[in-house]
């Protein structure tokens, strides 16, 4: 069969009603297929398909120029970059940044508190939407208030981070309404934003209360397309609304939540650097002080552009190396992965 | 999900990026000018129109605090549409988004990184370039000027010939000269202004002087006084409004308090104690600094909010009837400030004090006594420009005597008139009919409030600062020493200059996280040895050397 039947094919089904294990098995047989007598097939392919090939020429192009090539500047972190100079006319270095950068005072600091933020993002962040998908499910009846409360709770999602955080500043301020809120039970008040303890717990609960409806979204798409007929199975068996949630529509959804945990996990080391950015100062740098703010103010306050681009790639590196990682878990342990 | 990835190295790569782009040829363009215009003699002055066919120069310039509150591009101001008209030069501004210290400087760098350089750019190369003026030029990013200065700017030469501490302030140890600077000329000054000793006072300490009145205090000289004055600021209501919810000392940042560790004869930076260059964090005296301003904290007298206060939330403070004291500048805050709250409530009554000081020890000001040449900030022109002689003739206009008047003034008949041969400024800008500010006023004529490449025209330093108080806080300010202030102008090598850059990054970010942390009582006092051996490892002691030997040299220029 012509790989490119197959691969339409497999477009098709994947829409309808393909569990994403599935694919990934018709992927694996695609890639077999593929390999005898390649150079042949791809010609008569490309020819056959011209057209859509063609249609997705904009698409290649667009990562080539602006994913790819951008890459060969990486190269800078490799050396010891002069604007004037060009990239190619900076002279090499070698891993003399790298070095620079393990040997850093900060290093232990700033990579600690990206990955506590990062992991207290996803620990608390991510089953957030899920829970809340999941409470959603349950309300069958009142339709109304449903769609309320997801319209509530999604909303955040479309503030942009700046007027974000000009909330979070005034919320928290020591006349803000957390403060009232706290004066009103009787305790001090405390400008929360130069409590070095507090500036996680403030990141990680603003984050939730953004994104939880806007999250649950994904979730609520995949509990509708569980088959009705387990549950009422479910309740012939005798299981009531908990023991059904657990056994019937958690693991309907669960091929969903391991994908966007991979994809999670891939940007794990990528916090928000505009968030922090706005809301970190030097009294919480203890706490808040992440590898993007640091590059920020290396690279681009300072003009150390190789630096910043050493602390750039050994980000990415570790981006990389941790989304492999639980792929490779993943595709053990439950047998879903993305490749 | 996917716009999540890459952030970091999306910051990087966009460097990148540009500078890939952009990488022009860093071709020959100053060799040409230098070599076609070998022939050609020194100018004696400066021939208008300096171009017969008009051309446009680029010039990066961020944007000054009084001229964003009523316009949004320097062209808008009267000089230099009159300076177009009398050169033949229309200058492009490309001004930074914000006026924040730390946007000018990303903005700055992200131009350089792309390679696309304006003709003309005005920068701090000494403190904000990162391995000094002479990095600059070996990175090829702007001219060294002595060529240039010496055919084609005659008034600067004569201006630097004429004034040997303007001359060394504005070359670097080699004799390098990069920029064009804002410059004051103190003996014309002193012709002018009653005063001997030109003093360029523009920061020190403010108070609310109707609340010392109510209170029946004097104005606080020691560290003891303000004390007191603190203390009956916070508990005995001055403000009348029967919430005891004044704020005794208002700092504007944790930037601001910084500057209280002066009254221990220290700097929150270098400073030189007679040949010594010192670093004030680094130093026995920062430890009792920290000790008085943490008791402070502690007792409510500091704005528990001082670490995130933003310059909006500080005029709320100081407008609402909160704040007690402060820190600032004559005119930005203080005359601002005067002439707001008079216009609210007349019986407000704000005056300065001297630079506060430790009983029995002297009290400094770190002010610089006269300023010749703003330090390491000026107008350089970039390696890049095809303009390079036109805008050394265009630049050394402004220190010509018309130039010059023409830059601080303004335009004759429309912000000032000359009264027996010397300008005064119109009522139209000392009492502006909108209500704006001397300087704000100005700034819609000329840039004699400052920030630009030009000798300013002595006799607007007493027009500008015409309120009477204003007059008295000078004389307040400068009562304190000027001995230990680092001069403008002392240049570290490349070399030096690029390692005390990385020094210094670590040990400030190190600095300003403790000084917060000790006042507020995060971190207790008693880990300050602590800090000063975690600041050794960070490599202060090499930064003070280089720091030293800077000094040294300069002294011996």
């Amino acid at each position: 069969m012509p790989a490119a039947r197959i691969s339409s094919l497999k477009g098709e089904r994947t829409m309808e009603n393909m569990t994403v294990s599935e694919a990934a098995h018709a992927r694996s047989v695609y890639q077999t297929k593929k390999q005898s007598g390649i150079v042949h097939r791809l010609r008569r392919d490309l020819y056959k398909n011209r057209i859509i090939y063609f249609m997705a020429l904009p698409v290649i192009a667009y990562y080539i120029i602006f994913q790819y090539i951008p890459m060969y500047g990486a190269s800078i972190a490799f050396k010891d970059f002069s604007p004037m100079k060009g990239i190619w006319g900076s002279t090499w270095v070698g891993m003399q940044h790298f070095t620079e950068f393990f040997n850093d005072v900060y290093f232990g600091r700033i990579l600690t508190n990206t990955l506590l933020i990062s992991i207290y993002n996803i620990i608390f962040g991510f089953p957030a939407p899920i829970i809340l998908a999941l409470l959603l499910n349950e309300v069958r009846k009142n339709d109304v208030f449903k769609r309320f409360v997801q319209s509530v709770t999604y909303l955040p999602h479309f503030i942009s981070v700046l007027v974000l955080c000009g909330l979070i500043v005034d919320f928290t301020a020591r006349n803000g309404i957390i403060n009232d809120l706290l004066a009103f039970m009787g305790l001090e008040r405390i400008t929360m934003l130069l409590e070095p303890g507090l500036f996680r717990t403030i990141y990680v609960s603003s984050n939730i209360w953004q994104e939880v409806g806007w999250g649950s979204i994904i979730y609520l798409a995949a509990l509708a397309g569980i088959d009705q007929d387990l549950y009422e199975a479910a309740t012939i068996d005798g299981a009531g609304r908990f023991k059904q949630m657990l056994h019937v529509t958690l693991p309907g959804i669960m091929p969903t939540i391991i994908i966007l945990f991979i994809l999670r996990m891939g940007s794990m080391m990528n916090v928000g650097f505009d968030k922090i950015f706005l809301l970190y100062n030097p009294v919480t740098y203890e706490t808040s002080d992440v590898i993007s703010t640091y590059v920020y103010r290396k690279g681009i306050l300072e003009a150390n552009y190789s630096f910043s681009a050493a602390v750039g790639l050994f980000n990415s590196v570790i981006n990389f190396v941790l989304l492999v990682a639980t792929n490779k878990i993943s595709k053990k342990v439950n047998e879903t992965s993305l490749w | 999900m996917k716009g999540k990835l890459g952030m970091v190295s999306a910051l990087s790569l966009s460097v990148v990026l540009l500078a890939s782009v952009l990488t022009g040829c860093t071709s020959n363009a100053t060799k040409q000018t230098s070599t076609s215009e070998k022939n050609e003699a020194s100018l004696s002055s400066i021939p208008l129109p300096i171009v017969n066919k008009p051309i446009t120069l680029k010039m990066f310039v961020p944007m000054d605090a009084k001229v964003a509150a009523t316009m949004k591009n320097y062209n808008e101001i009267a000089v230099f549409k009159e300076l177009e008209k009398r050169t033949g030069i229309h200058i492009e501004f490309i001004h930074p988004a914000s006026m924040d210290g730390a946007a000018i400087k990303e903005q700055f760098n992200l131009m350089v990184a792309s390679g696309d350089l304006p003709d003309l750019i005005y920068y701090n190369w000494i403190n904000d370039y990162n391995g000094g003026p002479n990095k600059a030029i070996k990175d090829g990013v702007i001219l060294p000027l002595n060529d240039l200065v010496d055919k084609y700017s005659p008034n600067l030469k004569a201006f630097m010939n004429s004034d040997p501490k303007a001359n060394k302030q504005l070359r670097t140890d080699d004799g390098t000269i990069y920029v064009y600077p804002e410059a004051q000329s103190p003996n014309q000054y002193a012709k002018v202004n009653p005063n001997p000793n030109p003093a360029f006072q523009t920061f020190g300490w403010q108070i609310r002087q109707d609340w010392l009145e109510k209170l029946n205090l004097k104005s606080p000289e020691t560290i003891d006084d303000w004390y007191e004055v603190l203390k009956a600021f916070k508990t005995k209501n001055p403000s009348g409004s029967g919430k005891n919810d004044e704020i005794p000392l208002a700092p504007k940042g944790a930037g601001d308090l910084q500057n209280w560790v002066r009254a221990w004869g220290i700097n929150y930076g270098f400073y030189h104690d007679g040949d010594k260059v010192k670093y004030g964090p680094y130093t026995p005296e920062y430890k009792d600094a920290l000790t008085t301003l943490a008791k402070w904290y502690k007792e409510g007298l500091i704005d528990p909010d001082f670490g995130i206060t933003d310059a909006k939330q500080f005029d709320t403070k100081v407008m609402g009837n909160r704040a007690g004291s402060w820190t600032g500048s004559t005119s930005g805050t203080f005359g601002r400030f005067v002439q707001l709250m008079k216009a609210k409530d007349p019986s407000v009554k704000l005056s300065g004090t001297v630079p506060p000081y430790v009983k029995g020890t002297k009290s400094y000001n770190f002010n610089v006594d006269e300023i010749k040449v703003a330090s390491g900030g000026g107008v350089a022109i970039s390696a890049k420009s095809k303009y390079a002689k036109e805008a050394a003739m265009w630049l050394d206009y402004g220190y010509s005597p018309e130039g010059s008047l023409l830059n601080t003034f303004g335009i004759e008949g429309e912000s000032y008139k000359m009264v027996n041969g010397s300008p005064q400024l119109l009522p139209e800008i000392t009492n502006n009919p909108k209500g704006l500010s001397i300087d704000e006023a100005l700034s819609k004529y000329s840039r004699g409030s400052g920030g630009l490449a030009f000798v300013m025209t002595p006799e607007i330093w007493q027009q500008r600062m015409a309120l009477p108080e204003q007059q008295q806080i000078i004389g307040l300010w400068k009562a304190g020493s000027y001995d230990r202030t680092m001069p403008p102008g002392v240049t570290p090598t490349i070399e030096e200059s690029t390692k005390m850059a990385s020094i210094i990054s670590a040990v400030n970010t190190y600095r300003d996280e403790i000084f917060s942390k000790m006042i507020m009582g995060q971190v207790p006092i008693s880990e300050f040895d602590n800090y000063m051996s975690k600041l050794k490892g960070m490599g202060i002691e090499d930064a003070i050397k280089i720091q030293q030997a800077a000094y040294d040299r300069y002294m011996a220029r």
